[in-house]
């Protein structure tokens, strides 16, 4: 069901996204029956993504750089069971991206620490603005459609969930930097992340 | 974490917001959740929309690195059909130590397995294990699908597992008790999977020492005194 309302809620968007999301699906398939060079195509078409990715949550460039090779080499792995039924294939490899480095800072030092040393210095969501601009414009329209997706959040919404992804943060963690209860950040999340799938699904 | 609680989680999870306990059992029941594997799916995919905003390329170098070594990596088989698919398993081990912070997990689980068994022999039994002042609860990881858990207490234990893969024709899954000096002591084998599940109450000899880790593999026929097939799932056990 999730799937069908997608489909029928973001016509434009599949119609872009879904072609070349169904590149990287099909060099991904490939990739699975041990085809190498395929696996070369499925790295050119998201290294950027995943370095972003990694780079934001972990922020040390060396070990970014470590953990960028380990997802590539877990995606490797991994590509016999990829099953594009189940989800793009870009949101396999970001998951893959996401929880990789999330296990990198959260087995280098406690989590209480970390959010106490952040709690001095939480970002502002606009701050997302300042990431390096790619000169590809479809990168950049998609990054306009999502800020403007974030934008039509609450603050406490934005900040939850951008806390959550690029912080890295568990949601107790960001109860803790939000000086808010647990429960209430919880809610936060779920409320925004259903706002921003219905934004982002909504026509450009 | 109660049981409706537990249903709000998908977006939490998909965001890598929740801590590693609460991770463990939000999978365990997600392997029986279709509503909520359904929610993960759609959050995975909202999620990943974020990506483009902090999109970056590597240093130049990285591509000729990560293609020589992939190129000496092994890929996994792939999975049956058939099999319920949990993708993205968590690489790390999760151990579960019974301290009393663990205890929710221990509740979350023990409502996971009871509540989709009530009434059935095994989930009375499991029931009554829960009560138990020493019940333990391990959630088993691996590089396979599918979700393993093992609740114990003194001589008795119970396995749980959902999307478990078929083993091959004449073989079945074995349940291992690593004692205290590292010794891996057979328990019982597990009857091949039914739609990747399997539910069994596995005795533990009287003499047998508090594990310090649980593990499965893959045994021929009759089983074996010792295990023959790489370990697919453990956890280790804190004291």
């Amino acid at each position: 069901m999730g799937v069908l309302r997608r489909l029928h809620a973001r016509p434009d968007r599949e119609a872009d996204e879904g072609r070349s999301d169904d590149h990287l699906a099909v060099s991904m398939r490939a990739a699975g029956r041990g085809d190498q060079a395929a696996f070369a195509a499925v790295y050119d078409a998201t290294a950027p993504l995943v370095h972003g990715i990694v780079l934001r949550v972990v922020r040390d460039p060396s070990q970014t750089e470590e953990v960028v090779q380990e997802v590539f080499v877990e995606l490797w792995r991994l590509a016999p069971r990829f099953d594009g039924t189940r989800g793009t294939a870009t949101s396999w490899i970001a998951t893959i991206a996401h929880r990789r480095a999330v296990d990198r800072v959260r087995s280098e030092q406690s989590s209480r620490d970390r959010a106490e040393r952040d709690a001095a210095r939480v970002e502002p969501a606009s701050d997302t603005a300042a990431d390096p601009v790619l000169d590809r414009d479809l990168v950049e329209f998609e990054r306009r459609r999502v800020r403007r997706a974030l934008d039509r959040l609450t603050p406490m919404q934005r900040e939850a969930i951008e806390l959550a992804y690029f912080g890295g943060h568990t949601y107790r963690e960001v109860a803790v930097l939000l000086g808010q209860p647990e429960g209430t950040v919880k809610t936060r999340i779920r409320d925004g992340m259903i706002r921003l799938r219905d934004e982002l699904g909504a026509p450009a | 974490m109660s049981d409706s609680e537990i249903h709000h989680l998908g977006a939490a999870y998909a965001l890598d917001a929740l801590d590693d306990r609460e991770r463990a059992a939000f999978e365990a029941h997600l392997a029986t959740c279709g509503i909520c594997r359904d929610d993960v799916r759609e959050m995975r995919e909202t999620a990943a929309d974020l990506a483009p905003l902090t999109s970056d390329p590597p240093p130049a170098g990285l591509r000729a690195s990560v293609l020589d070594e992939i190129a000496r990596t092994r890929q996994l088989s792939p999975l049956p059909d058939a099999v319920v698919r949990l993708s993205d398993r968590r690489s790390r081990r999760i151990a579960v130590a019974m301290t009393a912070a663990a205890a929710a997990l221990v509740i979350a689980v023990g409502a996971f397995v009871v509540g989709s068994r009530a009434g059935t022999d095994f989930g009375d039994e499991v029931a009554e294990m829960m009560a138990q002042p020493d019940v333990r609860v391990a959630q088993l990881d691996g590089s396979g699908e599918g979700v393993v858990t093992v609740v114990w207490t003194g001589d008795e234990a119970a396995f749980v597992a959902a999307g478990l893969p078929a083993t091959p024709a004449g073989t079945a899954y074995e349940l291992w008790l690593i004692d205290g000096s590292g010794t891996p002591r057979p328990t019982r084998l597990l009857a091949a999977p039914e739609d990747g599940r399997i539910e069994a109450i596995v005795p533990l000899t009287g003499d047998a020492d508090e594990p310090s880790a649980w593990g499965v593999t893959v045994e021929p026929g009759s089983g074996s005194d010792a295990p023959t097939s790489d370990v697919l799932y453990s956890a280790a056990v804190d004291a």
